[in-house]
Formats: C-alpha cells, structure tokens, sequence
C-alpha cells in the first residue's frame, strides 16, 4: 500500500487535500502532516488514517529538513499541499530536495498510466490549460482551496507529536496578521471596475451598482497596485481573488487574459464597455457598448424604477 | 557585494491567439520578453548593488532563443550576463532549470544574494526560486515585498495570504520579490548602447558538468489546450440597451 501525504497548517486546507488524496488513491495510506494542532485533530476525524504533528517552530518552513528527512524514508507516492505562498515555498524545497515534479495550482489530479498521476493546470495567464503525466514518483502539488468537499467525520485517529527539529535559518521577527480574504468570494454579485474608470471618486458608480444589486465591488489589477483606488484583496485575477458569482458586471474593463481566469467559473457576466474591438466582448455574455458614465446611471435608475435589483 | 538576478526570456502571452474550434495555440510569431516580474528583480538586483556598492550580475537559462535577451537585460543595469544555453534547455521543467542555475550559481562562484521574481509569466510555478535556494543549500525567503541589508544580515517583508511576515537571515541567501519591490526602469537609449558592449558569458549545461539525465522533464505533456470562454457573447448598443439587458437577466433568474 503506498502512503499519500497532505502537508498543512490550516485545519481547512487539511481536510480538503485530504479529499483530494482520498480520490487520488482511495486505499492508500493517508498521513496529514503540520505543525499546526488545530489542523491534526481536523486531519484525524476527517480521512487521515496517520497524522503527525510537529513542534518547536515558529514557522512552518522550518520543518522541511524534517519532512525531506522522512520523506526519504517512507517514500510516499505523492505529497500534496495548499495553495498559499508558505506552502508553495514548502512544496518547492521539497521537490528539490526529493528531485521531484511539482504542479502548481493544480486544478485537476488522477492516477494515470501506470505508476503516473495525471494533472491538469492553466499557464500562459490562463489561456491555456495543460494536461500533464508524471513520469516518475512523488509526485508533489499544490492545490487551490474551494473544489472538493472534505471527507465525512469518524472516529479520530491518534495524533503522533513529532520532535526533533533543526534551528530555522529565517528567523521570525514579526508577523503582522492582515487578513487579505475578501468578501469577494461569498459574494453573489460583483461588479467589477477596470481601467475605463477615470477618477477615484467614480468608484461610487460601483458601490452604487453593486449595492442595488446586494454585491460586492472588486476591480482589476491595475487600480489595486498601480493607481491603489482600492485595496489588493479586492483586485480579482489569476494572481488574484478568484471568484465565481452568479452575476458578474464589468465596468471599463477590457478583458485582459489574467483578469477572466480570475473569474472563469462566474455563472453569468455582463460587460459595458465602449470599444467594440476589446477582448471584453468576446469573453461576456452581455456587453453593452458605451460610455460607462452614460450606461451606469441608467441602470441605477432603471433598478430602482423596478423596485431595486433583487 | 555580488548580487546574482535571474530571469526568464517568455513568450507574450498577449500576442498567443487560440483557435475557437479546435483549441489549439498559435505560437508563431508571438513576441519574447523579459518575464515582467523578472524586470523587477533586475531592478531590486541594480539597485541593491549601487547602494552596497559591487555588482549585479543577469543569470539566464534557456535554448538559443534567450540570446535576444541579453541586450535588453544588460541595458537594465547589469554589470554582466550568464547565460546557459542548450536546445533541450527550451520550455525546460522547473527542476532543470533549477538544476542549471544552481550549477551555473557555483560556476559564477562568490555571491550574496541572489534574487528572483516570484514567478514566471508564462508557467507561473513559483517554483525556481526556493527549488534553486534549497539545491545550494541557503536559505529561501518568498514572495518579498521590501528588504534591507545591513551588513551581512538580510532583513525582509514577505507579503503572505494571512499579513505581512518580517525575518532576517545571514548571507548568503535567496529571495523571490513581488513587483511591489520596485518599479523596473525603462532602458534610455545610452543605457541600451551600452548593453551592448557589456560581457557575456555563454556556458552550456555540459560545461556545467550536467548530463542528459538532469535536464529530463519529470512530467510528460499529454495536451495543452486554449481556455476556450464558452459566452453567449451578446452585445447590446443604443437606447433600449439598458432595459432590453434587465430583460433579460431578471428571465435567467440572475437577478
């Protein structure tokens, strides 16, 4: 029986890749490894059949000369982790370490041929999505949070404390908490504003439009990192907010590649947009040609005419 | 001081069009660039050696194409460039390519830090950074918004999902930065003059002493497919515009 491991420190992350091995191998050895405690005991009701739990760090990346240490030994056929950017640092240091591949922000995993697992993952932006076969093991990825639902509780498996670990070379001075989750993600509707928008003070057009429709307001890159009109948890994209609402309105946005795998997975999205040729067009289901200054307040009013958006 | 940037030569992926029908990617005559995170690091690399005082070095990886790089990278700034070149070296996996570098790194010799943008624009695996950093056996620090030197002590701001994280650590080390690190100038013409008599050091993986064996990906590729947005692609102009929208949004139940 091979063992599949899922490394993390969230207790939610943990459950989900969890699901995720489940599926990949569902009788295999299951161990979830962290050094977080919370995240043991969720591991070991929700699907872990071992779960270990390390100590004595201040950060989680100290624990990779530990976890290369183990995984030498016990040789796992594939190790999975979240998406977030320690766990990214985790999962390269790790590859390295095991001179293994990696898929980042695996959308898609499966056992393949043979001892291979095949994997699904979008590059050039998102333009495109790439299918790919290990051809040896472990494999590592990390996965994004949100696609698969965690394994039913049962009675818990033991929790092993682990020790042993070696002084970290990055040491902790701070850390500032500044949680950058938006609401964007809950949100039914967002309306979303791009580079058309020519003042910061128009922003209340959004806020406007999203308030009657009881939604969220987001925008692109650019006016969250170039202009700062709005703070970056709201700016939506591939390195972004994802997010997939029911309804999504853009308002002067041109449709950049980066920006729609942000929301690829929106039920329905309807543009306004005044040039005819941007990209926009092509990735809406509605566009409204024109001035973003002139169809705004005529939906505004015709919302409001009809009792409000809801 | 010695600082060591890497950067990537990609492919524009605003030049790529994708054929609706059958999915499939046009790749020819699409436009190479310095990877734009990459421009950043370059920036953070020239910096940092103007106010240390010492050098900043462009380190690259790739097949023949990289070549068309050289000149752009220079003109950013650079006192030099390195370059590992191989036709297998072409679209390599990360771990090649992080197996190159790191034998390229011990190649170029004396160094304190080296540095990274924090992925690449076209795979964007965020991978070769702590991949290189963990083969030479520093210390990695990702996703870093702001650093200072002091002496030999690296202090940085990484930006992570859950706040702002500040560490230190001793040189020598690997950082990956975001764009928030600095804007990348834009070459002058002197400045683009003079990349081109700047010298450039051309190894191949073997001179590297790497055999076949290390540059093998460790995946195959079963299908690259275009993202295909599948809209209804409806466009409204003119005076009903607006209700004739609501119309139809309030008969899909979206609102």
């Amino acid at each position: 029986m091979a063992k599949l491991w899922v490394i993390a420190e969230k207790a939610d992350t943990a459950v989900e890749l969890l699901a995720w091995a489940k599926e990949l191998g569902p009788a295999e050895q299951l161990v979830c490894l962290t050094g977080n405690p919370a995240a043991a005991a969720a591991a070991a009701v929700q699907g872990a059949d071992r779960v270990l739990l390390f100590s004595g760090a201040a950060r989680p990346e100290a624990y990779v000369p530990d976890w290369l240490a183990l995984a030498q030994r016990e040789e796992p056929a594939a190790i999975l982790l979240g998406a977030d950017r320690r766990a990214k640092e985790i999962a390269a240091a790790l590859a390295a370490g095991l001179d293994a591949g990696l898929v980042s922000d695996c959308v898609q995993l499966r056992q393949g041929e043979g001892e291979g697992y095949y994997s699904e993952r979008y590059i050039y932006g998102g333009l495109a999505l790439l299918g790919e076969t290990t051809t040896r093991r472990p494999l590592l990825a990390t996965i994004p949070a949100g696609k698969v639902t965690p394994l039913p509780a049962r009675a818990a498996v033991a929790v092993e404390n682990m020790s042993g670990t070696r002084p970290d070379p990055v040491r902790l001075v701070e850390l500032r908490p500044q949680p950058s989750v938006s609401a964007l993600t809950e949100a039914r509707v967002i309306v979303c504003v791009g580079r058309g928008l020519l003042k910061q003070e128009d922003l209340r057009l959004a806020r406007d439009l999203a308030a009657a429709f009881g939604g969220e307001i987001g925008c692109t890159r650019p006016i969250a990192e170039e202009r700062r009109w709005l703070p970056e948890k709201c700016y939506l994209g591939i390195t972004g907010q994802k997010a997939a609402p029911e309804l999504y309105i853009t308002l002067g946005v041109s449709g950049q590649i980066q920006h729609m795998s942000g929301v690829r997975d929106s039920k329905c999205i309807v543009a306004v947009e005044k040039n005819d040729a941007a990209p926009i067009v092509e990735a809406a289901d509605y566009t409204i040609i024109g001035d973003l200054y002139e169809v705004t307040p005529q939906l505004l009013a015709a919302l409001k005419d009809q009792g409000g958006g809801r | 001081m010695r600082f060591i940037v890497c950067y990537k030569w990609t492919l524009d992926e605003e030049d790529i069009r994708v054929d609706r029908e059958t999915r499939a990617l046009a790749l020819d005559h699409v436009r190479q660039r310095i990877s734009p995170y990459d421009r950043n690091a370059i920036e953070c690399g020239v910096r940092l050696a103007e106010e240390q005082g010492g050098e900043a070095v462009a380190l690259s990886v790739g097949g023949p194409e990289v070549a068309d790089s050289l000149k752009d990278a220079l003109s950013r700034g650079p006192a030099h460039a390195v370059w590992v070149g191989c036709p297998e070296l072409s679209g390599a996996d990360a771990a090649a390519v992080a197996k190159t570098l790191a034998a390229a790194v011990r190649h170029i010799g004396e160094y304190d830090l080296l540095i990274c943008g924090e992925g690449s624009s076209d795979y964007y695996n965020q991978q070769t950074g702590p991949r290189l950093a963990a083969l030479l056996g520093i210390p990695a620090v990702t996703s870093v918004s702001g650093l200072t030197l002091s002496g030999r002590v690296l202090r940085a701001e990484r930006k992570l999902e859950e706040g702002l994280e500040i560490v230190e650590t001793d040189l020598p080390a690997l950082v990956t930065v975001l764009p928030d690190i600095g804007e990348a100038r834009i070459p002058n013409l002197k400045q683009i003059l003079a990349a081109g008599k700047k010298p450039v050091v051309r190894l191949t993986p073997a001179e590297l002493g790497l055999g076949p064996e290390a540059l093998e990906p460790r995946a195959r590729r079963e299908s690259l497919l275009g993202t295909v947005a599948d809209r209804k692609r409806i466009v409204l102009r003119g005076e009903g515009a607006v209700a004739e929208l609501l119309t139809k949004l309030r008969a899909e139940g979206r609102c």
